[in-house]
């Protein structure tokens, strides 16, 4: 029986959306390939076997937006197919239904082209994938983003290419040997959520279309040890030269500890770079004018927070003074109430909004079957008002310096 | 589609726009000044960048920052400016009036010192270099410079590091009073609020907005036949790439609104080169072209023009095979109708997204245009009337190429 779909009644939004996720360990191997998986069927299929008529097919049915997608949570990788689509009932088209929108669905993701003919487009997609990874890596703050990457990650390949995978993987792979992943995929455990005006209609022909082909729709999605272990290599400093009108800093701490309430580390991010009333917003921007932008993200599943800014040259070591004395003052138990408060009705705003977003929504039934935990917002509001000074004193001393990267 | 929009329209020429969103937990409201960078009189281009200087200038009161006195109250706030128009916006849950009480505030009130002014500057300078990092903001500067070398179009949003360094006080104060007046503001509000409470609330801010007569600019509208057309440039890029730049003249004596022209020239321009065309695909196919060709279209106060972005090992071929395709005048049926399917498909699924929605909806009100009548409009429009118009429009179009090629 399968048991891995869900689909959420829609009560609100104009676009209905389903989401087709495969789970799979992180391996340099499986992040290449899924990489060029995604690549490779977005741009054609077994029904559609040259770009045009795929991207016709699409724009024919009111520009549904079939996207692939490669994420690492934690310590494993998830592929994704999305489809954003109309719902049939806001269009007066009587060939456009759940019917046939989920059997061009399925055809997109279960039938990819590894017919002869499929090869050429193989290495189209991968001379695409290469092309746009050095088009990324164009913009200097991917390219920092990337060398701290390398660096924090040097003892786990692994994670180490954020960015579409290790390229020597990549120009490396074969057809065949896309094909064996494919095939093995559908046997990975795998989930289907979603959200639509008519769920009942919509669950049985998932059930029809994706039950009888994708064997991992049966199995149990949930991941109970998902986190990252925490990074316990010595320090590094990286100083890279680049020609480029801004520094780029990016600071990463390790969490040595698990979390005992699991907003602290969003909240102390928030606290940091939130909104204007956040520390190194008023410190860093406003009173030293340094820069125009500063950013904190905190990881559970990766157990990381790094702290990252675009920043005038000759500031960079006055920002590294800020950030120091402002860590060292956060473990010391100097925290500004007045912000602290700040940031928690900056995220309760957050916490609420997310029922306006559909994609947040369905992120967070994505999460619960994941993680086999669900949080609601109220739960969420209620945990966040429980965290104290001396709980963000104790996270940030916590953290370990792990590496600080600058690019000049 | 049940999109509830109503317009009350004040004395003053201030106008209130409210989209009803009864389901939604969170509101939006934006006021929008018909006032954007590009706004600027010949004698006026030394200090460009003064519209996004002083959308960050004012949100510092003599009372401090105001974007703290939103965070206080849960809100988020910002703002943007773009060639046309200024938007200051906040989103949230509760604390409706206050918030909007707050937004009035934040378009008055100024407080210009050369202290803060000198202090924004150098947050303004970081910002335009973190835009000039990016190799590919290069080649957007440049097509635009060569199509419109002597009106504001021509220069970036934020204007250039020495044009805001001419910026001072007074300059800010002159542009406030000249611009920021009650017939160049609207105001949109996506809230489940009803409109008749909101106009009680606000009548009184509404009319103690400026209300002298506003300032007319001597529409730097370039007519003039275009010198020069070409340009290579270098930069840290790994692949060659190219913009052509369109640029078409006034074509106000149209009987079609500002927003259908654009479509209609989007059409032409994906009809051409998007991804479900033959040109595309055989490229694509023979590994000439990688990435599909990116399309810009705008038709606004200043100046109509389109762009095209695209990138290859042979940009020499590629340009002429571009330029080859844009001569050819001969339009496709089949993409015509696709793309009505797209806009049709766009515009409800735009309604989901509070901001951008709210945005859309202001901006066309500007130009005295309703958003469904627009959908409805292109729905009707029939393919006789859009080669016309296209062949009209392209009889007289000025092409530019800039190129951009690798460091050597």
């Amino acid at each position: 029986m399968v048991k891995n779909i869900q689909i959420l009644p829609n009560t609100k939004f104009q676009t209905a959306q389903i989401g087709c996720f495969f789970k799979m360990p992180v391996t340099s191997e499986n992040i290449a390939k899924s990489s060029l998986l995604g690549y490779f069927q977005s741009n054609i299929s077994l029904a559609f076997q040259n770009l045009s008529a795929q991207e016709t097919a699409l724009r024919e049915n009111y520009d549904l937006d079939f996207r692939t997608r490669r994420q690492l949570i934690g310590n494993q990788l998830i592929i994704s197919y999305n489809l954003n689509f109309i719902e049939p009932s806001t269009i007066a088209d009587p060939n456009y239904t759940y019917e046939s929108i989920i059997d061009l669905f399925q055809k997109l993701v279960l039938e990819p082209d590894f017919v002869a003919s499929g090869s050429q487009f193989f290495d189209l997609a991968k001379n695409e994938l290469l092309s746009d990874l050095e088009d990324i890596l164009d913009d200097p703050r991917n390219q920092a983003l990337s060398e701290f990457n390398q660096i924090y990650y040097r003892d786990r390949p692994e994670y180490q290419n954020i960015f579409g995978g290790d390229l020597e993987l990549i120009k490396t792979c074969k057809f065949v040997d896309l094909e064996g992943f494919f095939s093995n995929l559908l046997d990975f455990p795998a989930l289907i959520v979603g959200m639509a005006q008519k769920p009942n209609v919509v669950v049985d022909q998932l059930a029809e279309k994706f039950g009888p082909k994708v064997a991992g729709l049966t199995t149990d999605f949930t991941q109970t040890k998902l986190k990252r272990a925490p990074s316990k290599l010595a320090f590094v400093e990286k100083i890279s030269e680049h020609q480029t009108n801004q520094a780029q800093l990016i600071v990463g701490y390790a969490y040595q500890n698990p979390v005992k309430n699991r907003l602290i580390g969003i909240t102390v991010a928030n606290y940091l770079t939130g909104g204007e009333y956040s520390i190194l917003f008023q410190k860093v921007r406003e009173d030293l004018g340094a820069a125009y932008g500063i950013s904190a993200t905190a990881n559970n599943n990766q157990n990381q927070l790094v702290i990252s800014a675009g920043l005038e040259k000759e500031k960079v070591a006055e920002v590294i003074k800020v950030i120091q004395d402002e860590i060292a003052a956060l473990k010391n138990g100097r925290i500004d109430e007045e912000v602290l408060a700040q940031t928690k009705n900056d995220l309760v705003r957050a916490f609420k909004i997310q029922e306006d977003q559909q994609q947040n929504i369905i992120k967070k039934e994505f999460a619960k079957n994941l993680t086999g935990k669900s949080h609601s917002t109220a739960e969420n509001i209620q945990l966040l008002k429980e965290i104290t000074p001396s709980e963000i004193a104790e996270f940030v001393n916590n953290l370990d310096l792990k590496e600080r990267y600058l690019m000049v | 589609m049940n999109q509830k929009i109503e317009v009350h329209h004040f004395n003053n020429g201030f106008d209130l726009i409210m989209i009803d969103k009864p389901d939604f937990v969170s509101e939006f409201a934006t006021v929008m000044i018909n006032y954007g960078s590009a706004d600027l009189n010949e004698t006026e281009l030394g200090h460009a960048g003064v519209a996004h200087f002083l959308e960050h200038k004012l949100f510092t009161k003599k009372s401090g920052d105001i974007a703290l006195q939103f965070e206080a109250l849960g809100a988020d706030v910002n703002a943007a400016t773009s060639t046309t128009k200024t938007m200051y916006f906040a989103n949230f849950i509760d604390h409706e009036f206050q918030n909007l009480d707050l937004l009035f505030d934040l378009v008055a009130n100024p407080f210009f010192t050369a202290e803060n002014v000198e202090k924004e500057r150098q947050i303004i300078t970081q910002e335009l270099l973190m835009y000039q990092d990016n190799p590919n903001f290069a080649l957007n500067q440049a097509v635009m410079e060569l199509m419109y070398p002597k009106s504001a179009l021509g220069i970036d949003i934020g204007g250039t590091v020495t044009s805001v360094g001419k910026i001072t006080p007074e300059i800010l104060t002159q542009t406030l009073n000249s611009n920021y007046q009650a017939a160049k503001m609207k105001m949109v509000i996506s809230s489940h609020q009803k409109m008749s409470d909101v106009v009680e609330k606000i009548t009184k801010r509404v009319n103690k907005l400026p209300s002298n007569s506003t300032k007319i600019f001597a529409a730097p509208f370039d007519e003039e036949t275009l010198v020069t057309k070409e340009k290579t440039i270098h930069g840290l890029v790994s692949m060659p790439k190219i913009a052509i730049g369109l640029k078409f003249d006034n074509t106000k004596n149209v009987a079609l609104p500002n927003i259908l022209q654009e479509y209609l020239v989007e059409l032409m321009l994906e009809s051409k080169f998007n991804t479900t065309t033959k040109w595309f695909n055989d490229r694509y196919e023979k590994g000439i072209l990688q990435q599909e060709v990116d399309t810009e279209v705008s038709f606004e106060k200043a100046g109509n023009y389109a762009k095209l972005f695209a990138q290859a090992q042979n940009i020499d071929q590629l340009t002429t095979d571009i330029l080859a395709e844009l001569a050819d005048k001969k339009l496709d049926r089949e993409s015509f109708d696709l793309k009505k399917k797209g806009i049709l498909a766009q515009s409800i699924r735009a309604v989901d997204s509070v901001s951008s929605f709210a945005f859309a909806v202001g901006e066309l009100s500007f130009d005295g245009v309703d958003y469904f009548d627009v959908v409805n409009e292109l729905q009707q429009l029939d393919f006789a009337t859009y080669e016309n118009f296209i062949e009209e429009i392209m009889k007289s179009v000025q092409i530019v190429v800039v190129k951009l090629l690798p460091e050597e």
